[in-house]
């Protein structure tokens, strides 16, 4: 109950409280103060009429003393005669010493108490007088300011002698009766008081109750508006002020923060969203604008076409003019892509070199070409990025909602296959998806897979072609050649999985094994005392983004024990130009150890030609393209020759590969070329079947008799030695 | 009184001890102030009002040398009434103590307060009165007309009951002040009634 009284009173709004807390107290005070005050009334009333009693009492008594000893009861009766008059006065009696019972005096009005003197019966023997006389006593002692009736016996005496007794009833009326106006007087001040108090407390709690109240309203309005530029409007100094003074304060925090945290949210809005570097769309964004196109585009029945592009060699634009010129370039590319497309496609970069593009309302696979095309076309005009200016390709892949693919991933999937086919079509073209393209695509990805699983199952050998040295007919080299004995597919030449290995980045672990293999089995040719031939060894470019290439041929030339000077790599154009002055220190330091270095397929590189006497080169190998033409085609004869005598004025040795003919034989032989690599001589071979090359007859005698060329020309296609790209 | 046995049973409340002593004493006293005219008691209670009468007079300031000195009261005559006073020989009005004397008929009252005269033949009153006028006492005396006679308080047999006569004029000529409580009660009288 306490508890409930107690809930009531702290739910109560300020307002009441306060008052509450005021008139409580206030109301405490006057009842105290009235209680008080009554109570003192109510004695010094009483006291008053006790007084007004015995001095009576007192007069009669003395009146009365000369009527007693001289035993005259009617001159005592005279004595009290004037009591008549007195209304409070209920009765009063003279009785002598000796209980005779000289004067009475009985008002009309008793008020229905029966009087002690008054039940005597009369006449009154003395000694029943005296026993009620001596009970009025008694009872008179006993007497409260309530009992409504009080008695006093009072003593008559005269020389010191007592000579009977005045006894005198009188009701309390008049005492009760000014004792109740007191209190009505003090109650009806008690109301007046309290009804000011009221007026007051309720102007004074203002002064409490109207800041604090208008600082909840200001805190409503902000938290219902939101709004923290809102200040409450401080109305004093007081510890009232201070707490509108920090109400402020954290509305200034919040605010604050309130706007830190915007910009923060604008910020990874757009981290979560954009491509920092173009500034294009992220892949997430595009997903999502792309799905949300895709389910409009079904309710519309609509097409929309999706647009795959990846930059043709990206890699060697970021490796030959830095990262920098790269991420320009990309830039550059965003821009290009942007000016193409309206308003309503989008285009996104999804990372690296790749970007994506979106277009709705296209009605046909043709519109998309056009689209396809346009975009095609951006990448006609050179780029200038800083200083230079070059030409960057792209290859292009489309795909059509719905008919390629109902899904965001499918589409975007069909778009990369699409794509993909684009680059293996020579690159710089578009191509509409297919769906025999998506076959093809599958078969890649089991290829990889089996690919992941080769070298842990060793199915991969190596094969061996020799040089011949064109004067002495001797085998200078072998080049060493991958070959993947596929467990369905059978043998595979390097073409099949080469750009996958390289791809999926296993070409290193690749390379590394042959290098191995190839050392090892170079150590044994030599152990088992046969003639001393140098291996070749084909470095993926890849392998120069190795920063430890140099490391690792190091370690494997420990590990076999074979001789540095046994060891020869062969290296493409392209793998030369990367990470240009990196790349000539790691030469340097591999010809310092006596490794001979070779330029793989040279003539087909577009790089310029300066480089050649910078890098610590021993070999040109003129590629097979150049030969193979080289009888039919003047134009090719001439690159031969002009490639024979560059490589001789600065020094370096020349191997022709793909010599197939004794004509292409003869005319090499004629231009001063020094070693030939080739069917005419022999296929790549087996470790076991080149040992039979390694004597110190002319294997060239053979042809130059005239006899019958390339046993074995026919049977194998040009193309599958190459290990490389 | 004192000595009186009370049962061992009924003294046990105060109270009522005390209510048995004063129903005692009431009755007692009832027995000295029963009026009746006859016999030894009428003297008895005459003696009572001359003493209790003294209690209302103020004499003289020169009548006493000091406030505690003796108020003498003389008896002259023979007869219950001068009896009747011995027993109020020592007790005090006002701080007096009462001396009684007796004086014979034609005895000076010199050194008196207070006369009483009792049983005398009417021929000596008008000197015994005249020896009193001139000595400044009070005369007090229950022969009949006796105030009217130039006695100063009589007392007067009247209804069963003994009252006063007041001669006022005499009382005042003796430089006398009788008290309005006693004068009340009293019948005044005049002397040429």
């Amino acid at each position: 109950m306490s508890r409930l009284g107690q809930n009531f009173i702290s739910n109560l709004p300020l307002q009441r409280k306060l008052m509450l807390i005021i008139m409580v107290c206030c109301g405490a005070t006057l009842l105290a103060a009235s209680i008080f005050f009554v109570a003192r009334e109510a004695k010094v009333l009483y006291r008053a009429q006790q007084e007004d009693l015995v001095s009576l009492a007192d007069m009669i008594g003395k009146n009365a003393a000369s009527a007693l000893v001289f035993n005259d009861p009617k001159s005592a009766q005279e004595t009290i005669k004037p009591l008549t008059a007195k209304s409070s006065i209920l009765a009063a009696y003279v009785v002598s010493r000796d209980g005779r019972l000289f004067a009475r005096h009985l008002a009309q009005d008793t008020g229905g108490a029966l009087l002690p003197l008054e039940r005597v019966p009369f006449p009154a023997p003395p000694e029943k007088v005296t026993e009620a006389v001596e009970l009025i006593r008694r009872e008179a002692d006993g007497n409260s300011i309530f009992s409504g009736n009080t008695s006093l016996v009072k003593p008559i005496h005269l020389d010191a002698e007592q000579v009977g007794s005045v006894i005198i009833h009188a009701n309390t009326k008049g005492f009760l009766n000014s004792l109740r106006w007191t209190i009505l007087g003090t109650l009806a001040f008690m109301i007046f008081t309290f009804a000011a108090a009221y007026f007051f407390s309720a102007r004074l709690q203002q002064m409490i109750s109207t800041p604090l109240l208008s600082l909840l309203a200001t805190m409503k309005e902000v938290s219902a508006s939101k709004n923290y530029a809102i200040r409450a409007v401080k109305p004093s100094s007081d510890e009232i002020g201070l707490l509108y003074d920090g109400f402020n304060e954290m509305l200034c925090e919040i605010e604050e923060r309130n706007q830190i945290l915007r910009q923060r949210q604008a910020h990874l809005q757009q981290l979560a969203h954009y491509d920092p570097l173009t500034r294009l769309p992220n892949r997430t964004l595009f997903y999502d604008r792309l799905a949300q196109a895709l389910f409009h585009a079904e309710r519309t029945r609509q097409a929309v076409t999706v647009i795959f592009i990846d930059l043709d060699h990206f890699k060697d634009v970021n490796d030959t003019l830095g990262h920098r010129t790269g991420d320009l370039l990309l830039i550059e590319v965003a821009n290009r892509l942007s000016t193409v497309v309206r308003s309503c496609d989008t285009v996104a970069r999804l990372g690296g070199d790749e970007f994506t593009v979106f277009a709705q309302n296209i009605e046909n696979p043709e519109n998309a070409a056009v689209v396809a095309a346009k975009l095609n076309a951006l990448f006609a005009t050179p780029f200038l990025l800083g200083e230079s200016e070059i030409y960057v390709t792209a290859s292009i892949g489309v795909t059509m909602f719905p008919s390629d693919g109902k899904t965001v991933d499918e589409l975007l999937m069909n778009a990369d296959i699409a794509m993909y086919h684009a680059k293996s079509c020579g690159k710089n073209v578009y191509k509409l998806f297919d769906k025999w393209m998506n076959e093809h695509a599958s078969e890649r990805v089991t290829l990889l897979s089996d690919l992941r699983l080769a070298l842990a199952r060793e199915e991969f050998i190596l094969h061996y072609q020799p040089k011949v040295d064109l004067l002495s007919g001797k085998v200078t080299s072998v080049e060493a050649l991958v070959r993947w004995m596929h467990p369905k597919l059978g043998l595979l030449a390097p073409d099949k999985f080469i750009r996958l290995s390289e791809e999926s980045g296993l070409i290193v672990e690749l390379t590394d094994w042959v290098m191995r293999t190839a050392c090892t089995q170079a150590k044994a040719w030599q152990d088992s005392g046969l003639p001393s031939v140098r291996v070749a060894v084909n470095l993926s470019p890849y392998h120069f983004q190795r920063q430890d290439v140099k490391q690792a041929i190091f370690s494997v030339l420990g590990a076999t024990g074979l001789h540095a000077s046994l060891l020869e790599i062969e290296l493409t154009e392209s793998a030369l130009m990367q990470n240009d002055a990196y790349t000539c220190q790691v030469l340097r330091e591999l010809r310092e150890m006596g490794i001979t270095i070779s330029v793989d397929d040279f003539g087909t590189g577009y790089s310029s030609l300066s480089y050649l006497h910078r890098f610590p080169i021993n070999t040109l190998k003129i590629d097979r393209t150049f030969i193979l033409n080289m009888t039919k085609s003047s134009e090719d004869q001439a690159i031969v020759t002009a490639i024979i005598a560059m490589a001789k004025s600065l020094n370096m040795q020349i191997v022709a590969e793909g010599v197939e003919t004794v004509d292409q034989l003869e005319t090499l032989k004629g231009q001063g070329c020094h070693e030939i690599q080739g069917f005419l001589v022999s296929r790549p071979v087996n470790a076991e079947n080149v040992e039979h090359f390694f004597t110190d007859e002319n294997h060239l005698d053979q042809h130059c008799g005239g006899a019958g060329p390339g046993r074995e020309a026919a049977q194998e296609p040009p193309g599958i030695k190459r290990l490389g790209r | 009184m004192r000595g009186f046995p009370i049962p061992a049973r009924l003294r046990k409340p105060a109270s009522c001890l005390r209510r048995c002593l004063l129903v005692a004493l009431g009755l007692l006293l009832a027995h000295t102030a029963e009026l009746r005219a006859e016999g030894p008691q009428e003297y008895q209670v005459k003696a009572a009002m001359v003493f209790n009468m003294a209690k209302y007079i103020e004499w003289p300031a020169d009548a006493f040398a000091s406030s505690s000195a003796p108020l003498a009261v003389c008896s002259m005559g023979r007869g219950p009434f001068a009896a009747a006073l011995e027993r109020y020989q020592g007790k005090t009005v006002l701080g007096h103590p009462l001396a009684l004397r007796r004086l014979s008929v034609g005895d000076e009252p010199a050194d008196c307060h207070l006369l009483v005269v009792g049983g005398i033949e009417r021929r000596y009153l008008a000197g015994v009165l005249d020896q009193a006028r001139r000595r400044t006492v009070l005369t007090v005396s229950d022969l009949p007309d006796f105030a009217r006679s130039g006695g100063m308080i009589g007392l007067v047999e009247q209804e069963g009951r003994v009252r006063f006569e007041i001669n006022v004029k005499a009382a005042q000529h003796s430089r006398f002040k009788i008290s309005s409580q006693l004068l009340k009660l009293a019948k005044i009288i005049k002397e040429s009634d």
